[in-house]
């Protein structure tokens, strides 16, 4: 081949370029993988899906709570966060949901609740385990809408964890929870859907 | 010759009218809401929009196609670079753009209204039927399966194909008309797609996770919709049936699912031909879509029914298949979509059909006795 | 030097060959196989839609057709054509003597036929051949999924490899193997557009072929990165697939715009308008279609911030795509055409590609998309830019370049019928699906409410109408590879400008040995 580049420097252009050419595409493959935890940050910023971070969000409640505290006790207007904002009210839905409903009988204690927000409460979920088995399951939140998962605290949720359920247990499982006074008041229905997923423990 | 009867008569009745014959609907479905009808807006104006830019376009083309042809004895005028014009034809889309914009972006914004709402419903996506839970409190405890009512005799063409062929239902799903429902959308298994045209109401339900949307219809009137996200292969049959009914009638539906409710466990006792016939029937609309109707399955996702071990096996264990499902695989539990009577019916005529000959029977307070020793 | 060698004799030729026509060729015939294959499952699919009911097949079985109809068409017909096109064309408008990677060259072909046997062979596999729709959404395609997904997933991946040496092959021979004097300015614009659609396939096979690992670790070694069950989530999947699959789109399209661009100036007897405004169009397109992705994803739920964002970027596409379609328009524009069968396709591709990224803009707007995503509006609307869009442009281009592949002119007058009948047919299928759409039909059904059947019964006639004219394609082809016909000059056609015309019909196996002197 007699053309431009086969001159003697051309060559090792030529090797370093095909190796550029040949890396590019492992880097985009890995580039694909990258795009989970991308994805994550993206429904962190825009509130898809209600989406929640469980880890991460654990340990900035235990921040959080721990700073608000003092003022809750008291029964104050939670300051402490620098927010000027009133409290107001949120109307707030649990919903449910599992393999089989009716066999599970996960539910809600009470099916809506108005809050306040600023203010701690406490509710708790219902669960059977119908089996004859001890089972492992995990509970995924969900909320809508989505935005709205950045301000709900939650501060002891039976889903940060994998639960484990002997054979015919029934349970009762709390949730402790705020909602943070600077939510939007667009957002003055939200609907918070647990669901859950068992399987037997080995 | 029925086929070419129907070619000319279709030409024909393209010629003459298009618009007076129902079928031939070629725009957008007409709303019962506020913002369907601004989404019809829209699409009527970007529809507008480039019915100009085509004519514009294709008028320059042909112009030149019919012009500078050289069989007409055009010569070539070499230019072929003008600054000038091509910042002209790049603006000028983007303006046209940009004025789209605005009124889409305003209805997007009104779509997204997430202010209180009157009446929330939980719409669960399963293959293939949909689940539908009112939240409010009002209503709490509504809950019920709402299944394609199409008989599989239509489908194949041994019956005639009713009015609403493949958009009918058992149970409705009933909503007070001027009143803001939201629907919290979710799916049990694949992803579903929740869409009723004439609400312009169109949302994923995404298994493990929820979505909201909401409508306020106008008008009382039944509206139909399908699912539109592939979901297998009953994806073309788990049709959604929307009824809009005054405020007193609403009262009393609800009125009468709270009874229904209490009634659901009651049962009575069925001959064998009684429970025969409602077991095809059952069959027919909850198993076949995956058994089939001849009870030979697809073999070896889902598995022939006809000389199967479970139908010529083990009672209890036929129950608790039907009941609670198999988990990991697509067999569903029917123990909660289906009443315990249609259970038993359904498990008798799998026992019986086909040249399947167990002989036995079931009745539904068997059902509900094995429910329950369960601890339901 | 072995190039100068002729060619081999019998199945050895073309087992080993490492010269760019003769892959070219098995290329392209590749294509056309397939391309009768996929279309075979679009006149299943048409038949059983052509009355209310279920006739022929069970919905399963129709499932299955559509995903292999979709996936054969994309990845067996469309993409290898191109890439047959470009292995015959780029060196020889560069001036190079054969491809950068000649070995590399012979196994990208050699793959495909490997991963096509076993997608097809699917059809036999118990429980049936993948039957999720040709973007496999989790979990329908992982938990859900006939067994034969891994065969599936298996050919993705043979594909996405064939794909991607194929992209550094062609960018490796632009960048290196110019003829001098040839710089960026002066390559013609199918060159252009081929290296900017290697660049992107270099950037999103990978990234289809991570999606696909991802399902098949879901569905084999218990992750769950689609699973909401293990902390999954489904809505990824589609994120994934969309940051393939949108370039995806564009892979498909940005060749045929080059094909169209070479086709409309030599016809119109004038210089293509704007060149530079072409090349920085086409860019602007290939930078877009990244960050567009979520305009197929409307309805997932995503937040009003997403939501706004992929509109806006979205319909900014439309002022590349338009700036293109003006620019053809101009080179026309007192010129002095003739309307040979390949200008006829290319003004076809104009106006039918048009349409179609109209509705594409109807369909960026975010409020209206509500209405029309996945019904039959988006299938016509995809129909319209894949079949009189990249698929005419193919038959245009092999118009245009087979008198130069085979050395004899193609019969002109099966080339009018056969497009004349092309035209017909498609319009005749894919206009009224506009209607049904709108109407309310979803897509990927099997059987349908009663109002839509008189537009489906006129999509399946015309759908056979435009199939078997393919047929009249099939045959002016064999004719010419039989050699059947007048012998054609080396310029071929009146006022055809570039390299590839300056050598002989049918061109040399060797060509450009000695670089060409570029004015």
């Amino acid at each position: 081949m007699n053309h431009s580049t086969d001159a003697s420097t051309g060559k090792s252009y030529k090797s370093s370029f095909m190796l550029k050419l040949v890396l590019f595409p492992c880097l985009m493959f890995g580039f694909g993988f990258l795009l989970i935890p991308l994805y994550d940050v993206f429904c962190d910023i825009t509130g898809l899906n209600g989406k929640f971070d469980l880890v991460s969000q654990q340990t900035a409640n235990q921040q959080q709570s721990s700073q608000q505290q003092p003022s809750q006790v008291a029964g104050l207007e939670s300051t402490s966060s620098g927010l000027q904002i009133e409290p107001h009210n949120v109307i707030l839905q649990f919903t449910a949901a599992s393999d089989q409903q009716d066999v599970w009988k996960f539910l809600p204690a009470s099916s809506q609740l108005n809050v306040q927000t600023g203010k701690q409460y406490k509710t708790h979920f219902t669960l059977q385990n119908p089996t004859d088995q001890e089972m492992v399951f995990t509970s995924i939140p969900s909320i809508s809408p989505g935005l709205a998962a950045d301000y709900l605290i939650k501060t002891e949720c039976f889903c940060f964890e994998k639960q484990v359920l002997q054979a015919g247990e029934q349970v009762e499982m709390p949730l402790i929870f705020q909602l943070r006074n600077d939510i939007p008041k667009e957002y003055s229905k939200l609907t918070l859907a647990y669901r859950i997923y068992a399987q037997a423990k080995i | 010759m029925e086929i070419v009867t129907r070619i000319i008569q279709l030409t024909v009745l393209a010629c003459i009218s298009v618009s007076t014959h129902s079928a031939w609907e070629l725009n957008m479905t007409k709303s019962a809401t506020a913002i369907g009808r601004e989404i019809h807006g829209l699409h009527m104006t970007i529809f507008y929009v480039c019915v100009a830019i085509a004519i514009v376009v294709f008028g320059i083309m042909l112009y030149s196609i019919i012009r500078h042809r050289k069989s007409l004895g055009a010569t070539a005028k070499p230019f072929h670079e003008s600054t000038v014009v091509e910042i002209i034809w790049t603006t000028i889309p983007l303006i046209i753009l940009v004025v789209m914009a605005i009124p889409a972006t305003q209805t997007l914004i009104a779509m997204y209204d997430t202010e209180t709402s009157d009446i929330d419903i939980k719409v669960t996506g399963y293959q293939w039927k949909w689940r539908y839970e009112y939240l409010s409190e009002q209503e709490q405890g509504i809950d019920f399966f709402s299944t394609l009512t199409t008989s599989q005799d239509q489908m194949i063409g041994l019956e005639t194909k009713s009015e609403n062929y493949l958009l009918e239902v058992d149970n409705a799903v009933v909503i007070p008309i001027n009143k803001k429902v939201r629907f919290l959308f979710t799916a049990q298994d694949v992803i579903h797609s929740w869409w009723v045209p004439e609400l312009a109401v169109k949302k994923d339900a995404i298994p493990g996770f929820i979505n909201e949307s909401w409508t306020k219809v106008e008008k009382v009137g039944t509206y139909r919709g399908q699912c539109a996200e592939l979901c297998g292969q009953g994806h073309g049959y788990m049709p959604i049936v929307v009824k809009a009914v005054s405020a007193e009638d609403y009262q009393a539906w609800v009125k009468e699912q709270k009874s229904k409710q209490l009634n659901a466990n009651k049962v009575e006792e069925l001959t064998m031909e009684q429970l025969m016939a409602q077991g095809k029937a059952s069959y027919d609309k909850n198993c076949a879509a995956c058994h089939q109707v001849s009870g030979l399955g697809i073999p070896p996702v889902f598995p022939a029914l006809k000389d199967s071990p479970i139908a010529l096996g083990d009672m209890e264990k036929h129950i608790d298949i039907v009941v609670n499902g198999q988990p990991g695989t697509a067999m569903a539990a029917f123990g909660e979509q289906l009443t315990p009577t249609e259970i038993a019916a359904i498990i008798t005529y799998e026992r019986n059909a086909w040249g399947n000959n167990k002989g036995d029977s079931i009745q539904g307070a068997e059902i509900v006795s094995f429910k329950q020793a369960q601890g339901q | 030097m072995t190039h100068s060698a002729a060619p081999a004799t019998g199945i050895k030729r073309w087992l080993y060959t490492t010269n760019h026509k003769d892959i070219g060729s098995m290329y392209l015939i590749f294509s056309l196989i397939m391309l009768l294959v996929g279309g075979t499952m679009a006149l299943l699919i048409r038949s059983e839609l052509f009355q209310p009911g279920l006739q022929l097949m069970q919905p399963d079985f129709f499932n299955q057709m559509t995903t292999l109809h979709g996936v054969i068409m994309v990845f067996g017909a469309i993409m290898p054509a191109f890439v047959g096109m470009a292995n015959w064309l780029i060196p020889m408008m560069v001036g190079a003597p054969d491809m950068a990677l000649p070995r590399i060259n012979n196994w990208s072909f050699w793959l495909l036929p490997f991963a096509f046997s076993m997608v097809l062979s699917t059809l036999f596999m118990e429980g049936g051949a993948p039957n999720f729709g040709w973007t496999f959404y989790a979990p329908l395609s992982t938990t859900y999924a006939p067994p034969s997904v891994t065969f599936f997933i298996f050919s993705v991946h043979i594909m996405g490899i064939s794909s991607v040496m194929g992209a550094v092959n062609v960018i490796a021979t632009i960048m290196n193997m110019r003829a001098p004097g040839m710089n960026y300015m002066k390559m013609p614009m199918f060159v252009w557009t081929w290296l900017i659609t290697a660049f992107l396939l270099l950037a999103v096979m990978p990234v289809l072929a991570g999606v696909v690992t991802m399902m098949l670790m879901d569905i084999h070694f218990g992750t769950s990165f689609f699973d909401a069950a293990g902390g999954g989530d489904p809505v990824m999947f589609q994120h994934i697939f969309w940051f393939f699959g949108h370039p995806e789109v564009y892979i498909m399209i940005l060749p045929a715009f080059g094909i169209v661009s070479h086709i409309i100036p030599t016809f119109a007897r004038k210089p293509l308008f704007g060149y530079h405004s072409m090349v920085i169009a086409t860019s602007s397109i290939a930078v877009l279609s990244f960050i567009v992705w979520a305009h197929h994803m409307f309805t997932v739920g995503m937040p009003l911030v997403g939501e706004l964002f992929f509109m806006y970027s979205t319909m900014l596409i439309a002022v590349p795509t338009g700036v293109k379609v003006f620019n053809w328009i101009a080179t026309m524009f007192r010129g002095s055409m003739t309307f040979e069968t390949p200008m006829l396709f290319s003004i076809a591709f104009v106006v039918l590609f048009t349409i179609g990224g109209l509705s594409g803009l109807m369909l960026a707007i975010a409020p209206a998309d509500f209405q029309y995503h996945d019904t039959y509006f988006v299938v016509a609307h995809f129909h319209y830019v894949l079949v009189p869009g990249a698929l005419f442009s193919i038959i245009a281009g092999v118009y245009f370049w087979i008198p130069k592949w085979t050395g004899v002119m193609y019969n002109e007058a099966m080339g009018k019928f056969h497009f004349w009948m092309s035209f017909i047919g498609v319009n005749l299928t894919f206009f009224p699906m506009h209607f049904i759409g709108l109407a309310g039909m979803p897509r990927r059904i099997p059987d349908y409410a009663l109002q839509f059947a008189d537009f489906n019964m006129v999509a399946s006639i015309g759908a056979f109408l435009f199939g078997l004219s393919q047929l009249i394609f099939v045959y002016n082809i064999v004719q010419c590879m039989r050699q059947r016909g007048c012998p054609a000059s080396p310029e071929v056609w009146e006022s055809a400008e570039g390299l590839e015309w300056t050598v002989d019909s049918p061109a040399p196996y060797h060509t450009f040995q000695t670089p060409p002197v570029i004015k």
